[in-house]
Order: structure tokens, then C-alpha cells, then sequence
């Protein structure tokens, strides 16, 4: 897992030994500067090196980078070709970024900026790379790799595995090993600098501040951790649980989760997500050959204003709890005076847009957290009763039907303790379903009419009963499901109160210069909750995330026309090619489907 | 100086009473069972209006609003305006506010509701937010209702000390400013203002117009 930890290779092939950056590492642990802070002039000119930008943050990040930092030298895209994908990786891995820059909502503002000057813009700055950063080196070919390292300096590591209980196994290709490959790709640079993301919630099972303080070895509750000897165990009881499952496909896989959850649990973590996140911060402390600035964002929700008001991809942390409490559910498990710390994904954009210019001014910050419940707190109760506000307030709207008005005018969700059993609590509702199914199951109705009555309607009561039967069978499967799913929501809104300490971006935003305020400072001290969940989460949600709970899907933009054509990396040129920093077309519109090539 | 109109909002506005309004935010509290407690209260400041207290009955009935928070008071607030005042403004109340625009006059809007209620009819109304005098619910730390209303109260009389005090904060010159009310509570302001209207009054309003010879205008 540390291949390349040894040494790093410096411009022109010079090696210097990992003790050397050890020395180095330390002294740039974490610096404290009171000089201005200009990201346009720490971009200027320099090549990033960026994963995860398929995902919700990252292609946040990378269109504001694209539009709001045109001086940007280059940006290189670590893009995994689709697992199918036939025949050439590099060209499957840039016809999958090509739809996401032709049709994602995410890349609005700059294809908007843009217009078509879009593929002449792009021209010099973007690279395609095929890889994955589960594969060693992140799969990256090795004559693209060499070209990268002596041009790249910095990488922005965003691609993860966000599900709160995933495969234990998957959870940790991605997220652990993922960051160790990244890690080794960035020891290979002349300057090995890297931006890792994280979350807040590597805090584990405690309550109150958390201060922005590197991984230490421990546990949240104290005991030492050992990263290799955790995914080692998470590891192997995903495997012992397997192995006495008779269990397949998805049921077998959600065997293996619940068992690398119950061990997140023994470890102090709320889930295996911040498990594995946690065991990868370790890990990456542990390595003295890489510049790492770790930035921890707490639950990213939908942007304020970057790339518009209310935008979200997939579903996000407070989708399902929103989907839930707009659906006939109308108590939830919660303490409402703990903090619910929701952070726009534009303004964690911004902030890593500080983080990523201090690390290249080489005054790195080691650790930052993003979050709201230290400066703009926001409480699980006040969600809550918003959400339900906003429900109304959406149910209120032409086209809703009379019940559902009434419904939700006078239904309004509350949080309740998470043992309560009242006549809503969902243990309670699942045992009633339950109930009636068996009873349906097991009762011949028709043969308790009278026999003329039989005769008449004795099939009608029948199919009536069958379908009655369906209907419980489908209530108890949701009901189950809305189970599973309180429980992995518990630790967030139930029995941890964190606040998420954020003074070091907070002080970075402060070094900012004052004509770049305007579109990078980190103020979410300035956040009207009210306006935010009512006029901006809500409906984004109902645009963005909650047609996919229903099954639904949501529709990308439309591609403007000429299509615009990666023509993938240069970067696997030969190398008696000049390699197109600035002066070669990665990206450039081609009519009729021509391929028009620089 | 400015000339001022002053609109009293229930009854030359709209029809609908305060209490009403308050009956409309505590029949929407988040828990159910408040709902019911609550609905009692407004019951007996109701029959304290009849009795003819309107103070006290405006305190009893937005004591009714106790621990519910300023968020929802905001979002109620907004829904009962505009459902229940903003289509329900009197076509009379519509002209008399034309006019006003059309002598120029600084449209003020008195009512004993809360100020989250008037904002969205006062917004319809095309009148400026620090133009609304309205009641305001006392917060708590936690931005929840106390149960009790931020002082000055505006009750449902609203003595001539009142409007001079006003006037001369906002520099109105109040001999050659109108006011426009429909209950026999808004008679001390109607007399403290220069140029006084009865909209669709009510008996006792009815009888000061005529011994005050002040015009009426019947919706």
C-alpha cells in the first residue's frame, strides 16, 4: 500500500530520500502565514492534478475552477472509464468526461460563460487521464505518469465511496487504498503536493468540539489505532460473515456491510464510510513523502448559488431523511437540540479553492474542516420543523391533491426519542403490517360467506384480499427499509452532538485578497437557515435527489450543439511530442462528428 | 412635511379580525396535541373581545403562540396573508388606497395582528415594510415565541398620543393627513388625525362619524 513511499523523484530525475521530506513534512505540518492570499495568483499558470470529478464536490469544484480561475495552467481529470467500456481505456474515460462537460447541470456557468469559445477555452488547460484510484499508481499509464509528474503540482483527491455502509471491501479499494495510490502518485511529483478529502465525522462516537487536529493514532475514544491491523479486521469480518451467509447477491452483500458497520461501531466510528476515512487519514499521517492538506467536509447539501441555487447530484445526506419526513412519516428519531452540521457545496468549493492555494504558496494548512455548527449553527429540531414547513409549503402548490394538502397542513413531523413507541414510530407500524399481512396471508374469507354470498362476490373478496395482501407485503418492505435506514441516520441526528470546529479556514479566508472575496471567501456566517431550507434545499431536493428515491431519473442538461470532442490526453503522446501545456487543443468542437485533433 | 394615510387594517382593509389570525397559527403548531390546548385560549379572547377589551384579548390570543418558533411563525405568517388577507382586501379599501397614492400621501398600516401577517398584504399593497405598524411576538434565545408581544402593543384602541408620537417621529404633519378606520376602537385615532373616514363602520363608529361629521364610505 506504500509503493513509492520510499523515495520521490524530483524534476529531472533526482531522487531525495523519504527521511529528507520527513524533515520537510514537519516544518510544513501546518503554517500560520498573515500574508495575503491570492488564488488567482497562486493558480496562475500551475497544473493540477484532480480525482473525483465525476462526483457531487468535484465537478462543483472543477467548473468554478474552470470559470472563475481562467489563469489556471492546466487541470489534468483522473476519469475512470465506464466498467464495461470496450477497447481503449483512455478513449472510454474521455468519452465519459465529454458527456459530463457537454450535459452536466453542474458545468452550467461555464458552458454559459463560455458559449461556443468553450472548446477554446479548454484548449491547453484539460487533460483526460484514464484511471482509478483503487488500482495501484490509480492505473495511471506509466509514460502519462512520468509526463505527469514532472508537470503536475498539486492533486486534489475527491474520489470516494460516500455510502454510509458499504462492502467493506469496497470501502476500503476506494477509500483507503484509493488514498494511497493517490498518495503514491503524488510522491512522484517534483513538489509532492496533495489535497485529500475527507469528512468531519472521522470525529467518531463523542460529543462537543472538535478541533481541526491531525489523525493521532487513536480511536475517538482512545484506544490506539492501527490502520493496518482495522482494515485487516474489517476485512475479515466482512469475510467470516460471508462465509456463515447463505445469502446471495445483494442480501450477501448487505450480510458483509452490517458486519464492517458492527466492527465501525466497536472501533468508535458511526459507520464504515467514516471508518474507512478515518483509517485513510491515519495512513496518509503516517507517510512522510507527500504534502497532505486534509480537508474535512461535514454533510455537503445543495449549493447557495454556485452553479445556481438548489443544485445537488444523487442522493445526498439529507435526501432520504427529507424524502421520509414528505412521505407519510411524520415522527423521527432525533434530538433536536443537537447541531445538524449541512455545509452548501459551494462554499466547500471555495473553501478548497483557499486550501488548494495555500498548499501551492507552499503554506499548507494540515488539516481544515468545513462545516456550520461553529459558525452558522443549525440543530437537528430546526431541520426538521423546516422540512416540514417546506413540504407544506411545496404540497400547497398547484397540482397537489386535497388530501395531500391536508395532509400536510395539519401533519407536521417531530422529532421524538428513539425509543418512543407511539402510534407513528415505525417499529410500532412495522409490527401492525406485519400483523395484518400474516393474518391476510393465512385467512380464507370467502369461505366464511354464507353460501349464496360466496357464490355473488366470493371471488371479488378473493382478488380484493390479494390485492389488500400486495399492498401490506409492499408497506412492510418500506417500513423495513425506513428502519435499516433510521438506523444508519441515528449517530447524525440522534446520539451525537459534534460541532465542527472551522478556525483555520476561517483565518485562511481572512488572508483573502479583497478583490477575490466576492467569489472564494468561506462565509457561511452569513447563511439564513430559513431561506436556505425553505427557497433553496427543499426545492433542490425535489429537483435533484428525491425523483431518484422515487425511482425516478433526472435530466441532464441538453448538449449544445457542435458536440464538443475530447480528444483525451496528450499526455500518452510520444515523447518526441511536445507535451500542450498551453499550447495544445485537448478539447475542441467538431462538426458532423468529425474528430478535429490538435 | 409628508402627509400620511393610516389604514386600520381590520376592517377598512379586510374584514377578517386579528383574532383570526391567531387562531390560524396556533391551530398549526408543530405538536398535535398544542393544537387543541392552544385552540382553547383563542376561545376566551374571543369572548374577551365581546366583552369589549380588545387588549386583553389580543394578549390572551397571541399568548396562544408560546413556544412555537420564528421560523414557523414566519412561514404561517406569510401563507395566512397570502390566502386569507390578500384576496380578501375590500374593493372599497382598493380605491381609498388609490387615491391616497394619488394625493401622494405615505400609506401606513395599522393593525393589532403580527407583523409576519401584515408583511405579505402590505407587500401586495405596495407599502414600504417600515410603513406596517404591527405587532410583534417576543423571542426568546432560542428564536422562540414567549407568549408575549414586544411593546408598544398596538391594541385595538390606539389613543391620539399614539398617532402625534408617530407623526412627529416620521415628520408627518398629521392636521393634513388622513386615517381610515371601521371599528368604534379606532375612534380616538380617527379624531387625532385631521382628516378622518369611516369604511363599513360598525354602530359605535357609525354614531362618532355622524356626531363628529366624518364621511362614510359603504363597501
Amino acid at each position: 500500500m506504500r509503493a513509492g513511499g520510499g523515495s520521490v523523484m524530483r524534476a529531472g530525475g533526482a531522487s531525495v530520500k523519504a527521511t529528507d521530506m520527513k524533515t520537510h513534512s514537519h516544518t510544513n505540518g501546518h503554517h500560520e502565514s498573515s500574508t495575503e492570499l491570492s488564488v488567482h495568483a497562486a493558480l496562475a499558470g500551475k497544473h493540477v492534478l484532480v480525482t473525483g470529478v465525476t462526483g457531487f464536490l468535484g465537478k462543483v469544484w472543477l467548473g468554478m475552477l474552470l470559470d472563475l480561475v481562467p489563469g489556471i495552467g492546466r487541470v489534468s481529470v483522473l476519469v475512470r472509464p465506464p466498467r464495461r467500456a470496450k477497447g481503449d481505456r483512455a478513449v472510454a474515460a474521455t468519452a465519459r468526461f465529454e458527456k459530463i462537460v457537454a450535459t452536466s447541470p453542474a458545468l452550467r456557468p461555464l458552458r454559459a460563460t463560455l458559449g461556443a469559445a468553450l472548446g477554446t477555452y479548454l484548449d491547453g488547460k484539460l487533460d483526460v487521464v484514464a484511471g482509478d484510484v483503487a488500482e495501484p499508481l490509480c492505473g495511471i499509464d506509466a509514460g502519462v505518469l512520468e509526463r505527469l509528474a514532472a508537470s503536475v503540482d498539486l492533486v486534489v483527491h475527491f474520489a470516494g465511496l460516500t455510502d454510509f455502509e458499504p462492502d467493506p471491501k469496497d470501502a476500503v479499494e476506494v477509500n483507503v487504498r484509493g488514498a494511497m495510490n493517490v498518495a503514491d502518485v503524488t510522491a512522484r511529483l517534483r513538489v509532492p503536493r496533495l489535497v485529500h478529502f475527507s469528512t468531519c465525522f472521522v470525529a467518531g462516537q463523542r460529543d462537543g468540539d472538535v478541533f481541526e487536529t491531525r489523525a493521532t493514532g487513536l480511536m475517538p475514544d482512545g484506544r490506539p489505532l492501527d490502520a493496518q491491523l482495522a482494515v485487516a479486521t474489517l476485512l475479515a469480518r466482512a469475510d467470516a460473515a460471508e462465509a456463515g451467509s447463505e445469502r446471495r447477491g445483494a442480501a450477501l452483500r448487505r450480510v458483509r456491510a452490517e458486519a464492517g458497520g458492527v466492527y465501525a461501531r466497536e472501533c468508535a466510528f458511526p459507520n464504515t464510510y467514516t471508518f474507512s476515512k478515518a483509517i485513510a487519514e491515519q495512513l496518509l499521517a503516517e507517510r512522510n513523502d507527500v504534502r497532505v492538506s486534509v480537508v474535512r467536509p461535514a454533510i455537503v447539501e445543495c449549493a447557495r448559488s454556485y452553479p445556481f441555487p438548489g443544485w445537488n447530484e444523487g442522493i445526498n445526506t439529507s435526501g432520504p431523511l427529507v424524502w421520509l419526513l414528505a412521505g407519510p412519516f411524520f415522527e423521527l428519531p432525533s434530538r433536536p437540540e443537537n447541531h445538524f452540521d449541512v455545509v452548501p457545496v459551494d462554499d466547500v468549493a471555495k473553501g478548497t479553492m483557499l486550501v488548494v492555494a495555500a498548499a501551492l504558496q507552499d503554506t499548507p494548512l494540515d488539516v481544515a474542516q468545513m462545516g456550520t455548527s461553529h459558525q452558522r449553527p443549525f440543530t437537528v429540531g430546526r431541520a426538521i420543523e423546516l422540512t416540514g414547513l417546506g413540504v407544506r409549503k411545496h404540497h400547497e402548490r398547484p397540482g397537489a391533491s386535497k388530501l395531500e394538502k391536508l395532509l400536510f397542513r395539519y401533519l407536521d413531523a417531530v422529532p421524538v426519542p428513539a425509543e418512543s413507541d407511539s402510534m407513528f414510530a415505525i417499529p410500532r407500524l412495522r409490527r401492525h403490517a406485519k400483523t395484518v399481512r400474516t393474518w391476510l396471508e393465512g385467512a380464507r374469507i370467502d369461505e366464511t360467506l354464507p353460501s349464496p354470498l360466496k357464490k355473488l362476490v366470493g371471488q371479488q373478496v378473493s382478488r380484493t384480499q390479494l390485492r389488500a395482501h400486495m399492498a401490506t407485503s409492499g408497506l412492510e418492505t418500506v417500513l423495513r427499509r425506513v428502519d435499516q435506514m433510521l438506523v444508519l441516520y441515528k449517530p447524525f441526528i440522534h446520539d451525537h452532538d459534534w460541532i465542527f470546529r472551522t478556525d483555520r479556514i476561517d483565518a485562511l479566508s481572512a488572508r483573502l485578497a479583497p478583490a477575490e472575496r466576492a467569489n472564494f471567501a468561506w462565509n457561511v456566517r452569513d447563511l439564513d437557515w430559513r431561506t436556505y431550507w425553505l427557497d433553496v434545499q427543499i426545492p433542490g431536493l425535489a429537483a435533484w435527489c428525491l425523483p431518484l428515491m422515487n425511482g425516478k431519473s433526472v435530466p441532464d442538461d441538453a448538449p449544445a450543439e457542435p458536440r464538443l470532442r475530447l480528444a483525451g490526453s496528450t499526455l500518452a503522446l510520444p515523447a518526441n511530442v511536445p507535451a500542450a501545456h498551453g499550447n495544445g487543443a485537448h478539447i475542441a468542437p467538431v462538426a458532423n462528428g468529425a474528430e478535429a485533433r490538435a | 412635511m409628508d402627509t400620511a394615510a393610516f389604514y386600520r387594517v381590520e376592517g377598512a382593509i379586510v374584514d377578517r379580525p386579528a383574532i383570526a389570525a391567531a387562531a390560524y397559527l396556533v391551530a398549526n403548531t408543530q405538536h398535535m396535541r398544542d393544537r387543541f390546548l392552544r385552540i382553547g385560549g383563542i376561545a376566551a379572547a374571543a369572548s374577551i373581545a365581546l366583552g369589549g377589551d380588545r387588549g386583553l384579548s389580543a394578549r390572551v390570543a397571541w399568548s396562544g403562540v408560546r413556544g412555537m418558533s420564528e421560523d414557523r411563525l414566519v412561514v404561517l405568517g406569510e401563507e395566512y396573508g397570502e390566502r386569507h388577507l390578500v384576496p380578501n382586501v375590500k374593493d372599497v379599501a382598493r380605491q381609498l388606497l388609490a387615491e391616497s397614492r394619488v394625493r401622494k400621501h405615505r400609506i401606513v398600516l395599522v393593525s393589532e395582528s403580527l407583523d409576519v401577517i401584515v408583511g405579505p398584504l402590505a407587500r401586495a399593497l405596495g407599502v414600504a415594510a417600515e410603513d406596517v405598524v404591527a405587532n410583534r411576538a417576543e423571542m426568546n434565545a432560542e428564536l422562540r415565541a414567549t407568549g408575549r408581544l414586544c411593546d408598544p402593543i398596538v391594541g385595538g384602541q390606539l389613543g391620539g398620543g399614539w398617532a402625534r408620537a408617530f407623526a412627529k417621529e416620521r415628520g408627518i404633519d398629521l392636521e393634513r393627513s388622513f386615517v381610515y378606520g371601521a371599528s368604534g376602537g379606532d375612534g380616538m385615532l380617527l379624531s387625532a388625525v385631521g382628516h378622518a373616514c369611516a369604511v363599513t363602520p360598525d354602530r359605535a363608529l357609525r354614531r362618532l362619524a355622524r356626531d363628529n361629521g366624518w364621511p362614510v364610505v359603504e363597501a
